[in-house]
């Protein structure tokens, strides 16, 4: 009799984790390529933790995630079939969508823009207006070059009361005192001058009225309408990453550190902290974008020529997917 | 089934049955009196601390008014000084409890004042609590703010003046500190209960009793929070953000848009219960125990004897003769006994002696044989221990990744491992065919001798390194240990170490580059300074002497000494242009172009520029494609190389100039770190000449470092070169040895055709005045007026400005004025060139614009280019180049 009994059990635990077994592998999973917007470094963690954690796989995703390259763009190489989503900035978007093509943002990661100027400490600039009279150092970027142009203007600083110079992408023209004030990334450029062992000050451009977005999620017209469910899978899986790497900061340098195999613990933790507040305020759920501040972004391209005219706004961005699933929490 | 058993089973399922019933009906009823109870505790504790978090806000709100009520404050806010402003909010700040930061925004939103100076003029015009707070006081709920790095929640009112007109905003931080302070504190929820607020997006937004840091970062899906975000008030048993399970009580509290939730882990709550329970079932367990040892005592009575003797009869049945029943009672059973034993008595001796015989034998016997088995034994473990060795060798010697190899010092291989086909190409049979001796590479015979006969002493070797040849004709390098085993023989191992040689090199050589580039960069920015301070002073010096050479009356010994200082300026400002080249600060105006056209085009100028006995050989590949360059800066670069090559033949040899289209992979970059992989042009300038050893290729890049006699060179060529290329996105490498030649290689970024675009320059014509008026605008005074000169010179009428403003207040004063075209230096005080071509394209759209300047700064081109449409001339320049450039803008279309 007990031979028995033990049989029965073992019948019936077979047949409940033998059917959930099946069911996963009945779900056919999709590999898809995401093309970042730069070298994996825990701008990106969101993904990463995405990936390692198996959010992706989840939602029936084999997702690569695929560095900046200089061969081919983000957006060209979602455009050519590459890559089925990118990460790119909320401006170039809106310049490739002015020159027709057809491709549209469904997320903004960083609402608040990491644009920053910095300086070292004993110099005593803490503000734009400390600038009249000292040498800046512009980086060769057209969000940066745009945000310091609106900042200067918006505050009235006689730019030719400033010394311009162009710079690197990195602190190296600040400790060597080629500049007294940098501007960059505030995500991690500061952070190379204090591990060279300098005091800085930095402010982020964001707070003297000129914050855009920076890293939007995006792909084409074609994918959004014909594939909508992917676009779906991808985005939940990505907000719950970033969730998690928010709620799990440590854990989250780890996983990142997996595919940014040449940077430091340090360095990555580091740019997770300074990215978390400009991801994530409290006040709205992640990801969300708000109509306003992409209007905001394309009137300070046509103000600066940068587009001829303005688009209409349902082609830019579309905000079907972000209400999808923040209904269904 | 033993009717001991059976009365002790009955015993125990009639207990069992009256306990369990018994606990399920008070375990039933103590829950439900205890849920009631719970409930009601958390509802009071939930409406407790709403209570208090209200009047902590409610008080914060009231804070500000008050503040506002006052006629003595908004006096100070409108009309005293910035640092009065500041000192009454520092000390509203010191005495106001709750709060982190006070400050005021203007009209325009931007922060005039602020109790952290930091603050001080920021924009803050996007803000909720800007634009809401205008008309009433307005608080933004639970967020984290950029400016203050922290959780924080904030507080504007309006400022109104004695008219009651919208004056500004005054705004007050509360500290969530606080705030999660009311929350944490215990209020009689036990050890594991705690109660926290949680915002509209499923945020936690005070900190948790038990782990830092939550407070604006956790997200929480629980059933509690869920309903409670419904805006519902109520009761429910969940698992909570910890994953525990609890009882839990939530509330929507609408006036600060905010959930509060109190819980208590179910098992604490139901600890009182668990208690009953265990006393319970302790009690039951006791009953149960006594029970059965009641009922064994009772059937061990009447069982136990005849249990004993049928044991008797059994173990005497199985051959036990010296068993004996006992028993301790003394009744019928033991009489029985008693005869039993006597029976068994007589048995037992019959049989022993049968036994004694028998066992003799049976000894004798068994020693034989134990001692057979043990010798068998040990031979067999000697064999397999002697197969498991020559295994375990055998595996040792096939698997190992270094070349195993036992040889001997003759030369001759005796047996190799496997490793060695894979790293030489032959076969095994080869192997031992050849011999170790011929494949060493010659060079290396004379020291692997030696070491043989370092061997033949009896030393073992250990890291000798030498070469070896593959059947390919190649070499690989081996690291050697060896042994010497017996008279001629080795035994020896080698590693293939000839990638790790190949990898330490190149990190050498990226190591170099990498200096040296950093070490040009820093140089460039000297030498680009120092360029643009050059150029205002030499223009003036070219302008003045060209004016001065117009003169008619002048003798001829003046004359030719204006012509000499004309000729030394001139020199002089190609100097600071080369100087300005190298540090990538000049105007580039790239275009696309055909390399191949370009050489060609030039090729002429080229053989003029080498000797006769110079041999000028092109190779040029027809597939290159376009390239995106200034073709003046190219052909700069051309023509420098093609100097350089002439001065190191000076016995003659051939110039070679190639291009051909390459694609540059991961692998380039590996070697050379500072070149992003892609499609380029390779522009390749080779000499037969005398070439560099490595210590000149070090420098020969540096600005003013030349190899020419004193006065032939003037170190600036390379120098040039390097910085055109830089600048122009471009890489280059040098390649020489010593009297063999040198060669330039120079890769080019590669694009794809766009757009058809016009290659030629505009052509040379000779240079025409006109009547057109010209508003001219320069701050340095020598400049302005050398500039009318020429200008007036031409026929044109000249108006004369020191600065952008000045222009302005002159075209106001005189309405008449018809501008065609505006002059202008692009740096100036007050108001720069950029600004005032600005101001007046609003009034004269169809103004032509002509920058002048020494220096770019980027003012007028992004990144170091020219928008089209926008003309420039760069300083210094000549009296013709000033004209040729005014009439070229005021013809355009």
């Amino acid at each position: 009799m007990n031979k028995s009994i033990l049989f029965t059990l073992a019948v019936g635990v077979s047949l409940i984790f033998g059917c959930t077994e099946t069911q996963s592998d009945n779900k056919d999973k999709k590999e898809i390529t995401v093309k970042l917007k730069y070298f994996h470094q825990a701008q990106f963690a969101g993904n990463y933790v995405a990936n390692e954690k198996g959010f992706y796989a989840d939602e029936g995703l084999i997702v690569n995630l695929v560095p900046f390259s200089a061969e081919e763009s983000g957006i060209d190489a979602v455009l050519n079939g590459n890559a089925v989503f990118g990460i790119t900035g909320a401006i170039d978007l809106l310049v490739a969508r002015a020159q027709g093509l057809s491709i549209k943002s469904f997320a903004v990661i960083y609402k608040t823009s990491p644009i920053c100027a910095y300086s070292l400490k004993k110099s005593g600039i803490i503000r734009p207006q400390d600038f009249i009279g000292k040498t800046v150092g512009l980086e060769k970027a057209i969000d940066i070059e745009i945000t310091y142009s609106v900042m200067m203007e918006k505050l009235g600083i006689d730019r030719n009361q400033v010394e311009e110079v162009r710079i690197g992408f990195d602190a190296t023209d600040l400790l060597a005192g080629v500049v007294d004030v940098a501007t960059g990334y505030i995500i991690n450029e500061p952070q190379q001058a204090i591990e060279a062992g300098q005091e800085i000050n930095s402010f982020l451009m964001a707070e003297y009225g000129v914050n855009m977005y920076a890293d939007v999620l995006f792909t084409t017209e074609d994918t959004i309408t014909n594939h909508s469910e992917l676009v779906e899978r991808f985005l939940r899986a990505t907000l719950k990453g970033w969730q998690y790497a928010i709620e799990n900061e440590v854990e989250a340098v780890d996983l990142i550190l997996k595919y940014a195999t040449e940077r430091t613990k340090k360095s990555e933790a580091y740019m997770l902290r300074a990215s978390i507040p400009l991801i994530h305020k409290g006040n709205s759920p992640i990801g969300w974008m708000e109509n306003a501040e992409w209007e905001k972004i394309q009137n300070i391209l046509v103000e600066y020529k940068i587009l001829e005219k303005k688009i209409d706004m349902d082609k830019v961005r579309t905000m079907q997917f972000l209400e999808k699933i923040y209904n269904e929490k | 089934m033993k009717f001991k058993t059976k009365l002790n089973v009955i015993l125990v399922l009639v207990a069992v049955t009256t306990l369990f019933i018994g606990v399920v009906i008070s375990f039933v009823g103590a829950r439900n009196v205890l849920n009631n109870r719970l409930k009601a505790h958390l509802e009071s504790v939930v409406m407790l601390k709403e209570n208090s978090l209200k009047n902590f806000v409610r008080s914060r709100i009231s804070d500000i008014r008050l503040m506002l009520k006052d006629r003595h404050y908004i006096k100070i806010f409108l009309e005293s000084s910035k640092a009065e402003r500041r000192n009454i909010l520092k000390e509203r700040l010191f005495f106001k409890k709750g709060f982190i930061e006070f400050f005021i925004l203007d009209l325009d939103g931007q922060i005039s004042v602020s109790t952290d100076e930091n603050q001080e003029g920021k924009i803050k015009s996007d803000e909720n609590y800007f634009n809401r707070g205008k008309v009433g006081p307005f608080v933004q709920f639970f967020y984290y703010d950029i400016s203050l790095q922290q959780p924080a929640m904030t507080i504007s009112a309006p400022i109104n003046d004695d008219q009651e007109r919208f004056s500004g905003l005054l705004i007050g931080r509360v500290d969530l500190k606080e705030i999660s302070a009311i929350m944490t504190e215990r209020t009689g929820l036990g050890e594991t209960g705690e109660t926290y607020l949680v915002n509209r997006f499923n945020i936690m937004v005070t900190e948790s009793r038990f782990e830092k840091g939550l407070a604006l970062k956790k997200y929480i899906y629980t059933q509690g929070v869920r309903d409670c975000l419904k805006e519902k008030r109520g009761f429910a048993l969940y698992d909570n953000y910890r994953g525990d399970p609890v009882f839990g009580f939530y509330d929507w509290i609408s006036e600060i848009e905010v959930g509060l939730l109190a819980e208590i882990s179910q098992k604490e709550a139901f600890g009182p219960i668990q208690q009953l329970r265990n006393i319970i079932i302790i009690a039951g367990l006791g009953i149960v125990i006594f029970i059965i040892i009641c009922g064994s005592w009772f059937s061990r009575t009447v069982s136990k004897p005849i249990e004993k003797l049928i044991e008797g009869i059994e173990r005497i049945d199985n051959g036990d003769l010296n068993y004996r029943v006992e028993l301790k009672t003394n009744d019928e059973h033991k009489k029985l006994a008693v005869a039993f034993n006597q029976m068994t008595d007589r048995r037992q001796l019959s049989e022993e002696a049968l036994k004694r015989s028998h066992d003799e034998l049976e000894i004798r016997v068994a020693e034989r044989t134990v001692e057979l088995a043990n010798i068998n034994q040990q031979l067999k473990q000697e064999v397999k221990e002697r197969k498991q060795a020559e295994k375990e060798f055998e595996d040792i010697f096939n698997l190992s990744p270094d070349l195993v190899a036992v040889c001997t010092t003759e030369g001759k291989f005796l047996k190799v491992n496997p490793t060695w086909e894979k790293g030489l190409g032959y076969t095994q049979k080869e192997l031992l065919d050849l011999g170790w001796a011929k494949l060493v590479h010659p060079d290396d015979v004379e020291k692997t001798n030696k070491e043989v006969e370092n061997q033949l002493k009896g030393r073992s070797l250990v890291n000798f390194v030498n070469r070896y040849k593959c059947k390919d004709g190649s070499y690989k390098t081996f690291e050697w240990q060896a042994s010497f085993a017996k008279e001629g023989i080795v035994h020896a191992t080698a590693r293939d170490i000839t990638e790790r040689i190949r990898a330490e090199v190149a990190l050498r050589e990226n190591e170099e580059q990498l200096r040296q580039a950093q070490k040009l960069e820093s140089v460039g920015r000297l030498a680009g300074g120092v360029a643009h301070d050059f150029n205002n002073l030499l223009t003036t010096i070219l302008g003045y002497t060209e004016l001065i050479y117009m003169e008619q009356d002048l003798n001829d010994t003046t004359r030719e000494g204006v012509q000499e200082i004309k000729k030394s300026a001139e020199r002089a400002a190609s100097l600071t242009q080369q100087l300005l080249a190298f540090s990538r600060k000049q105007i580039l105006r790239p275009q696309q172009i055909d390399l191949n056209k370009l050489i060609k085009n030039f090729r002429k100028m080229l053989t003029r520029l080498i000797h006769e006995n110079i041999t000028f050989s092109m190779k040029l590949d027809t597939g290159i494609g376009k390239i995106k360059a200034d073709p003046v800066q190219i052909e700069q670069v051309i023509m420098n190389l093609a100097v350089n090559a002439r001065d190191a033949m000076p016995d003659g040899g051939t110039f070679t100039i190639e291009t051909h289209k390459v694609h540059l992979d991961e692998s380039y970059r590996q070697e050379h770190p500072l070149v992003s992989p892609g499609d380029y042009v390779l522009l390749a300038v080779s000499d037969t000449g005398h070439g560099m050893d490595e210590e000149t290729m070090d420098y020969i890049f540096d600005p003013f470092y030349t190899t020419k006699g004193v006065g032939k060179g003037t170190g600036l060529g390379l120098s040039t070169v390097y910085g055109i290329v830089k600048q122009s996105e471009g890489h280059i490498l040098v390649y020489s040895e010593p009297d063999h030649g040198t060669t330039f290689k120079i890769y080019l970024p590669a694009i794809e055709e766009t757009e058809k675009q016009q290659e030629s320059l505009p052509e040379n014509r000779d240079v025409m005045g006109g009547t057109e008026t010209i508003l001219l605008v320069e701050d340095e005074e020598s400049l302005r007026k050398m500039a009318g000169k020429i200008l007036e010179g031409y026929g044109y009428s000249v108006v004369a400005a020191k600065s952008g403003l000045d222009a302005l207040a002159i075209l106001s004063e005189s309405e008449q004025l018809k501008i065609d075209c505006l002059v202008t230096d692009v740096i100036m005080p007050e108001m720069g060139g950029k600004e005032l071509s600005k101001k007046l394209l609003e009034e004269y759209p169809k103004l032509k614009i002509l920058f002048v300047s020494g220096y770019t700064a980027n003012v007028i081109a992004h990144h170091g280019v020219l928008d089209k449409g926008v003309s420039f001339l760069q300083k210094p320049f000549s009296p013709q180049s000033l004209a040729e450039k005014v009439r070229e803008v005021l013809d355009e279309g």
